[in-house]
C-alpha cells in the first residue's frame, strides 16, 4: 500500500476489526509512513482498556512487595493437598 | 508459569475430584486474587491468612458436592465463588471484632448491609484485575518478546516513546504498531477468558 489508507480504514484497523491479509497491508504501510502512525496513535484507541491495565498492574506491583505472604499460603495449601491425597481414595472422603 | 489447563476444563477437572496438578493451577489462578480480596475490605494483615484458608478449604470441600457443572452462561462460578469468599471474609471479621471487643470492653459498631456492599465491590474489583492480569500474561507468553516489552514500557509505564524506541533500536512507528497490536489481541484475550470463566 503506497497511498495511505483512508480515514475508515485504519480505524478499522486500530480497532482489530480487519481481516489479516487487510491487516497486513495497512500495517506494511504504517512501517514506512510516519504520519499514519501517528494518525493511529492520536485515535487513543482502547483508553479504558489501558486504564484498567494499568491499574491491575500496579495493584499486582503492590501485592507482589509481599510475595512471602503468597509463598507461605502455597507451603500450607500443598502441605494440605498432599495430607488429603495422603488419606487415600477420592478427594475428601471424610470431612 | 504456563498454563496447561483452560478454564472450563480446570473447573470439571476439580469438580471430578481434581489431582494435584489441577488444584495449585486453581491456587496459582485465585489466590492472589483471595488474598487481596481479604486485603481490600479491610482485614488486619493477622487474620488475611485465616480467611484465604477457610475460603480454600471451603473449596476444596464443595467442589467434591457439586453434581453439576457450572452453568458458564449465567456466571456461575463466579458467584459461587463470590458467595464463599465472602462468607468466609465477613467470618473472620466478626471473630476478630468479637476478640477486640472483648480486648477493649468497647463495643464497636458496623453497619452489616453497608460492609456486605463494600466487600461485593471489592470481589468484583479483584476478579476484573484478576482477568486482566491472566489476559495480559497469556499475551506476553504469545508475542516477541522485545514487543511486549516496548508495550509495557511505552503504554502501561508511559515513558516517552522516543526512548523506548531507541532502547530497542527501532521506530516510533513500529511502538505505536506493536501497542496496536497487543491492546486487540488482549482485548480478544479478555473476551475469551469471560466466556469461559462461568
Ligand atoms: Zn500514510
Amino acid at each position: 500500500m503506497r497511498r495511505c489508507p483512508p480515514a475508515t480504514l485504519l480505524d478499522r484497523y486500530a480497532a482489530g476489526a480487519l481481516p489479516g491479509p487487510d491487516a497486513d497491508l495497512v500495517e506494511s504501510h504504517l512501517v514506512g509512513c510516519a504520519a499514519c502512525a501517528d494518525r493511529l496513535e492520536r485515535l487513543g484507541m482502547a483508553q479504558d482498556l489501558l486504564e484498567q491495565l494499568r491499574d491491575a498492574e500496579s495493584a499486582r506491583a503492590e501485592l507482589g512487595s509481599d510475595l512471602a505472604a503468597l509463598s507461605s499460603l502455597q507451603q500450607w495449601f500443598t502441605t494440605t493437598l498432599s495430607s488429603v491425597a495422603g488419606r487415600g481414595g477420592p478427594w475428601m472422603e471424610h470431612e | 508459569m504456563v498454563t496447561t489447563v483452560t478454564s472450563p476444563s480446570l473447573l470439571e477437572e476439580l469438580r471430578a475430584g481434581g489431582n494435584q496438578e489441577a488444584w495449585q493451577e486453581f491456587f496459582q489462578r485465585y489466590a492472589p486474587m483471595l488474598l487481596a480480596i481479604a486485603r481490600g475490605v479491610g482485614l488486619r494483615s493477622s487474620d488475611v491468612d485465616d480467611a484465604v484458608q477457610e475460603t480454600l478449604v471451603a473449596v476444596l470441600r464443595l467442589f467434591r458436592r457439586l453434581d453439576q457443572p457450572f452453568d458458564r452462561t449465567r456466571r456461575r462460578f463466579k458467584a459461587w465463588l463470590r458467595g464463599v469468599v465472602l462468607h468466609k471474609v465477613r467470618d473472620v471479621q466478626r471473630r476478630a471484632l468479637r476478640a477486640q471487643r472483648l480486648a477493649e470492653g468497647m463495643a464497636t459498631c458496623i453497619d452489616p448491609h453497608a460492609e456486605a456492599e463494600r466487600a461485593q465491590a471489592v470481589f468484583e474489583l479483584e476478579w476484573q484485575r484478576n482477568r486482566l492480569q491472566r489476559a495480559l500474561d497469556e499475551v506476553a507468553r504469545e508475542v516477541d518478546p522485545a514487543t511486549f516489552q516496548e508495550f509495557e514500557l511505552y503504554a502501561l509505564q508511559g515513558q516517552n516513546v522516543d526512548n523506548v524506541a531507541d532502547l530497542f533500536e527501532t521506530s516510533r512507528n513500529a511502538i505505536y504498531i506493536a501497542k496496536c497490536r497487543i491492546l486487540c489481541r488482549l482485548k480478544e484475550t479478555v473476551a475469551r477468558l469471560e466466556q469461559e470463566e462461568g
